[in-house]
């Protein structure tokens, strides 16, 4: 049968492999909707702390961003499950270095924002942090994800690499 | 090193795209896999049921609160299979030579684009 297999043909079939493995990986990969909620709700915390110095409001702004978070997050955890699962094996060591390393970009410059503006007895300084961090999650978490996607698309089984 | 294997059972479009879907995948829903590939229910479980008949998925049914939930994933004896056939088609392009490559800039960038 193989021999009757057309080179055209089975390089159409090898493209149709390809095609259904990204979609697994795009469709469990983060939306760019999270990164901007994350982005949206550290920025309102911040604000609610700089501009409010009532221990009450600060609580129940925490809350808020926490009970924010967690919906984002479960929203994403919850499409996760209803949808495509990627084999564990898609996430090498790369994609975990890289993972580890993003993340360690945004709360190195967090950090250090923070750091930097609080000791320069800048107004709003967490205002500040926090909108820098949220530059950071809207603009390069997509970009991330589409870095990720590349990394666990090189790691698919019976791709072409 | 995998032997290529030409598999005509994975090589028919259907379930071609179905294997490798699973291939990427732990346990995959049904309904998932039916959007994806763009089935109707009873294509779908036909498809399915030849795969499973040839030992090349496994089918677990069972139940989310009331609602029963289908799911499938590939067998190791599927995941070779597919692997083999695979190999079989890149070597029939390999003896081609390049000039039958498809882009695989264009399945990343399918990867990329969209479904944010």
């Amino acid at each position: 049968m193989s021999d009757q297999v057309r080179p055209d043909e089975a390089a159409r079939a090898l493209t149709e492999i390809d095609r259904r493995q990204a979609q697994i990986i795009r469709a469990a990969s983060l939306p760019r909707w999270f990164w901007a909620a994350i982005g949206f709700l550290l920025v309102a915390f911040a604000v609610i702390v700089d501009a409010t110095h009532g221990a009450l409001v600060q609580v129940v702004a925490a809350v808020v961003f926490m009970a924010g978070a967690l919906a984002a997050v479960g929203s994403v955890a919850y499409r996760s499950v209803r949808g495509a699962q990627p084999r564990t094996n898609l996430v090498g060591p790369r994609v975990m270095a890289a993972d580890l390393a993003f993340t360690a970009v945004i709360v190195g410059v967090s950090l250090a924002a923070s750091f930097t503006l609080t000791a320069s007895g800048v107004s709003y300084a967490a205002t500040i942090g926090a909108s820098t961090t949220a530059a950071i999650l809207v603009v390069g978490g997509p970009m991330y994800t589409r870095y990720r996607q590349g990394l666990m698309l090189a790691n698919r089984s019976g791709g072409r690499r | 090193m995998i032997a290529p294997k030409f598999d005509e059972l994975i090589h028919a479009p259907t379930r071609l795209s179905l294997v490798s879907l699973l291939a990427a995948a732990e346990w995959e829903d049904f309904r998932f896999l039916r959007d994806t590939a763009g089935l109707s229910d009873s294509a779908l479980s036909k498809q399915l049921t030849t795969l499973e008949g040839a030992g090349y998925i496994e089918i677990r049914k069972g139940f989310v609160g009331k609602r029963p939930r289908t799911s499938a994933r590939l067998t190791h004896v599927g995941r070779a299979a597919f692997d083999q056939h695979v190999a079989a088609l890149q070597e029939i392009v390999a003896k081609a030579g390049a000039s039958v490559l498809p882009s695989t800039a264009q399945v990343q960038e399918g990867a990329v684009d969209g479904g944010q």
